[in-house]
Order: structure tokens, then C-alpha cells, then sequence
């Protein structure tokens, strides 16, 4: 999964697919075919949850899945044409959701720039937690894509939290996915070390990070807000991987942190200060 | 309570007039509950009032102890029978609290067959997938279900009212297991909206808080995310 972030594009002459099947990633068609108006989105979300959960898909990712669909259904619905349909494919070692619209009725050059993408919307929440969304509109309507990765078949590694001392700083090193089951432990373990330790210089090894949901991500964010709280703590997070960083910058969060490309570079960030 | 009337506020304790009484020995004696020892209570207070020159009676009953391990409580039915037979024609009016939160929906919907008139907290929406009402204790709204931009006006309506009313809020989401993103925004600006000193609790699952986190929620003075686990 390459993860290369939001793409917003026109597409010139072709629209969106026809209503026949239509193949998907390796050429199969999808497993879940479903149109959607504004009375039957209830009904989208409980059917993208049950096929996403089946393939696999964690349950703070399925639930992050199950938003952003609904974000997009709902633009297609409040923006488009009022009426959708949806596509979802568990093939390639992904959950893959395709959102078409017609485009509003009686408009003849349906843009995706209409589409919102400020904070809470559909693409800003598709860019910080979707392993690929894609936007593209022609004159026949648009289709918006989103495409979460599947973990490696079998049992994937439990999350782990290790705390070790160097050079005057506690590294705290999270491995696996920051996840709905993990987030909770983090925050506890940050908000423990700010408390007790004054003038934490923290250091939170992310190199051997997998993949976060919202509350992974969110974790992130209030382990910052713990931090901030106590005079004279301070965190650098290290190593974060590319796709992830890019999320976080995406996302519009990346200011909040200060961060090092690796554990020596955080503990020099953190005792140069 | 300072819009009471001065002759409730006088000593109505000390007068008679109210009295406020456990259960024990009432309702209940030790673990068990009995239908027939509750009702000769209830027949007692009755008597006593009339006896006293009271032109009426009024019983406000807090519910919850049917939720401690108490025995007989599956004759609370054959009581509340007994009491809407027994209050028939009288000026006694006995009114029984079913705190929303801790009582499940089977057990509130059996016992509200057998009151004359039962009341709920003013709700503002209610369907089979999304329940939008105001929330006494603490003050605020409850919301359940699954709640997206097509409930967005009584939404609306709601956070206004809680608003309206002063003091600090509860946004109780302990129930709920969907917000989309207009709802969350929309919660989150009525609290951002809010003049300090007031602050606002936001009551939900691990789920539903992170969407309040990545919304910046934390960053509102004022604001507070409570994690439950269950509701």
C-alpha cells in the first residue's frame, strides 16, 4: 500500500462507471453493490460494517471505514445528485469503497472542488485515516474512492508498549498498530510519566508503528495535550513512518508535534533544549 | 427553589408536610421486597394524612433500589397494580422514578403499562435508529442510537435549549454508537460557543471520542471528554 494520499482530479470525458457490475482491483466484481438515498443510509453503514468486519478490518478501523463512507454518501447526497451508489470490494489485501453520483441533477460540469474538504468533512477524515482516497469528477458525475489496507493474514502482532531510559529521557516505544484496543494505554502510560517525572523529556519511539485508526491517531494528540499541560515536559516523536507522517501533515495535525527522524535525533532535539 | 412559594418554604419538615423517609422498613425490609408490606406502608401513609387534616397526599418514589440484589422484586408489577387500585377516586398521587440511565428499556417498558400517565424527558426526536432528549441529572442532552446530519435540526434545537438553561452541560453519548461529522461539528461549536466559566462535558464510548479529539474538541476551554466503556 503506498498510501500516496488524497488525489482531487478531473477526469476528462469519461463518468463515473455504468450500473452494471463493474470490476474492481484483479478484475473481480464487488462483493457489495448498494444504492443509497437520503432515507438508507442507515442501512449503507450497518451493510459496509458487516462486510468490512467479515474481511477482517480491526473495529476502530471498520468504524473509521464506516464514516468515511458515510461522509462521502452524505456529499453525494447533500452536494450530487441526491442519490448514490456504492461499491466495496475485499480483494488485494484491502477493503476497497467506491462512491459514485450522478451529479446534480441539471448541471452539466458536476466539480469535486464542490465537494467539502474542510475539518470533519468526508476527504479531510478519508486523508488521516484511509490508506489511499481519491476524488474524481467528470461530466457525468464523480466517484470518490477510499481504500483501507488489511493486515497480513493470520494473527497479526498485539500492539506492544516498552519504556526504557537514555540519556536522560524516557523512550517509550509502541509497536504494532495504535488502535481503539491500544490508544487507551497510551494515554494512560504518557498522562502516568508526565505526572510523575518532572521535567519529562519524553521520547516516543513510532519506528516500529504498523497502521493507527482515529483513536490511534487521537491518542496521539491527547498524549500531546498531557504534555503541553505539565510546565517544562516535553516529547518529540521519532521515527514515525512516511505514509503515516504524511496522514498526520495531511490532516492538519503535524504542528502540534515536534518530531526527529530518529531516536538519537529526539534525544539531541531534547537536550539541546 | 427560590420560586417556591414562602408557605412550602416555611418549615414543612417541621409542620408535617414533607418528610422524606429510606426504604428500608418501608418498601423494603433487609434484601427483599414485598408487594404486600409496601402497600401496607403506602395505606399507612394514606391514613396518616387524612387523620392529620392533609386535603392530599403526594409520594415521589426513587426506584433504584429494584436494581440492588434485592429478593421479590419480580412482584414490583403486583405493587404498582395494587397502588393504581388503591389511589382510584383519592387525592393521593404516587409518582415513581425510573432513573433512564440504569434501568433497562424492557424493564421500563413493563412497568409503564401500569402507571395512569407516565413521563419522560422532553425529547426533541425519537425513531428506531436515533433517540434525541434533555437530561436532568446532570443537566444536559442524551443522546442514543446512530445520529447523522438528517436529525441535525432537533439537534439543533436541543443544544439550544440546554443552553438556554444555564450552568454547565452534559452532552450525555454514552448510548450512542454513530455521530457523523455535521453532528460532531455542531456539538462541538455550541460548545465552543459557550461563555466561560460554563464548561461542558462530553460523555462517550472510546469510538466516538477520538472523532471529538481529531475535531479539536480538547482545545476548547471549558471542554472536557469523559471516556465510558459501557452505558
Amino acid at each position: 500500500m503506498t498510501g500516496d494520499a488524497c488525489r482531487r482530479g478531473k477526469r476528462p470525458g469519461a463518468g463515473p462507471p455504468d450500473g452494471g457490475a463493474r470490476a474492481g482491483p484483479g478484475g473481480q466484481p464487488p462483493v457489495l453493490e448498494q444504492d443509497f438515498d437520503d432515507g438508507s443510509l442507515y442501512a449503507l453503514r450497518a451493510a459496509v460494517a458487516a462486510h468490512a468486519s467479515r474481511a477482517g478490518l480491526s473495529e476502530g478501523r471498520t468504524g473509521d471505514l464506516v464514516l468515511v463512507v458515510h461522509e462521502l454518501a452524505a456529499n453525494a447526497i447533500r452536494h450530487g445528485a441526491g442519490h448514490g451508489r456504492l461499491r466495496l470490494w475485499t480483494a488485494a489485501g484491502a477493503v476497497r469503497c467506491e462512491i459514485t453520483d450522478d451529479g446534480p441533477a441539471g448541471a452539466a460540469d458536476p466539480d469535486a472542488a464542490r465537494w467539502p474538504a474542510e475539518p470533519g468533512h468526508g476527504l479531510w477524515l478519508a486523508r488521516q485515516v484511509a490508506d489511499q482516497a481519491s476524488l474524481e469528477s467528470g461530466p457525468s458525475g464523480t466517484v470518490a474512492a477510499v481504500s483501507f489496507a488489511l493486515g497480513p493474514p493470520g494473527d497479526p502482532a498485539p500492539p506492544r508498549l516498552a519504556r526504557r531510559f537514555q540519556d536522560g529521557c524516557v523512550i517509550v516505544t509502541v509497536t504494532g498498530p495504535l488502535d481503539l484496543g491500544s490508544s487507551g494505554r497510551l494515554t494512560r502510560a504518557v498522562g502516568g510519566l508526565a505526572r510523575a517525572t518532572p521535567g519529562l523529556r519524553l521520547v516516543l519511539d513510532l519506528s516500529g508503528l504498523t497502521w493507527w485508526d482515529s483513536s490511534g491517531l487521537a491518542a496521539l494528540i491527547t498524549a500531546q495535550r498531557q504534555i503541553d499541560a505539565v510546565p517544562a515536559a516535553r516529547m518529540v516523536l521519532a521515527g514515525l513512518p512516511a505514509r503515516l507522517a504524511r496522514q498526520l501533515h495531511d490532516a492538519g495535525h503535524a504542528g502540534r508535534f515536534t518530531v526527529a527522524d530518529t531516536t538519537a535525533g529526539a534525544i539531541r532535539i531534547l537536550s539541546s533544549a | 427553589m427560590s420560586d417556591l412559594p414562602r408557605t412550602v418554604r416555611g418549615r414543612p419538615l417541621a409542620s408535617g408536610q414533607l418528610a422524606a423517609a429510606e426504604t428500608e422498613g418501608r418498601l423494603l425490609s433487609g434484601q427483599s421486597f414485598s408487594a404486600g408490606q409496601a402497600m401496607a406502608w403506602l395505606d399507612g401513609q394514606m391514613t396518616a394524612g387524612r387523620r392529620e387534616g392533609f386535603p392530599g397526599l403526594r409520594v415521589a418514589v426513587d426506584m433504584s433500589w429494584a436494581l440492588r440484589p434485592v429478593t421479590g422484586a419480580e412482584q414490583l408489577p403486583d405493587f404498582e397494580q395494587a397502588v393504581a387500585a388503591a389511589l382510584a377516586g383519592t387525592a393521593v398521587s404516587v409518582l415513581c422514578q425510573y432513573d433512564r440511565a440504569r434501568f433497562d428499556p424492557v424493564t421500563l417498558a413493563t412497568v409503564a403499562a401500569f402507571h395512569t400517565c407516565s413521563v419522560a424527558a422532553a425529547t426533541y426526536h425519537a425513531d428506531a435508529t436515533v433517540r434525541i432528549c434533555r437530561q436532568y441529572a446532570p443537566p444536559g442532552i442524551r443522546l442514543a442510537g446512530e445520529l447523522d446530519y438528517r436529525r441535525e435540526e432537533p439537534l439543533a434545537l436541543a443544544l439550544a435549549e440546554a443552553i438556554r438553561i444555564g450552568g454547565d452541560i452534559t452532552v450525555n453519548m454514552a448510548g450512542l454508537a454513530f455521530i457523523d461529522g455535521s453532528c460532531a461539528r455542531m456539538i462541538v461549536d455550541a460548545a465552543r460557543g459557550l461563555a466561560a466559566p460554563r464548561a461542558v462535558v462530553l460523555r462517550c464510548r472510546p469510538g466516538i471520542a477520538s472523532r471529538f479529539v481529531l475535531l479539536g474538541a480538547e482545545d476548547i476551554a471549558g471542554v472536557s471528554l469523559v471516556i465510558v466503556h459501557d452505558r
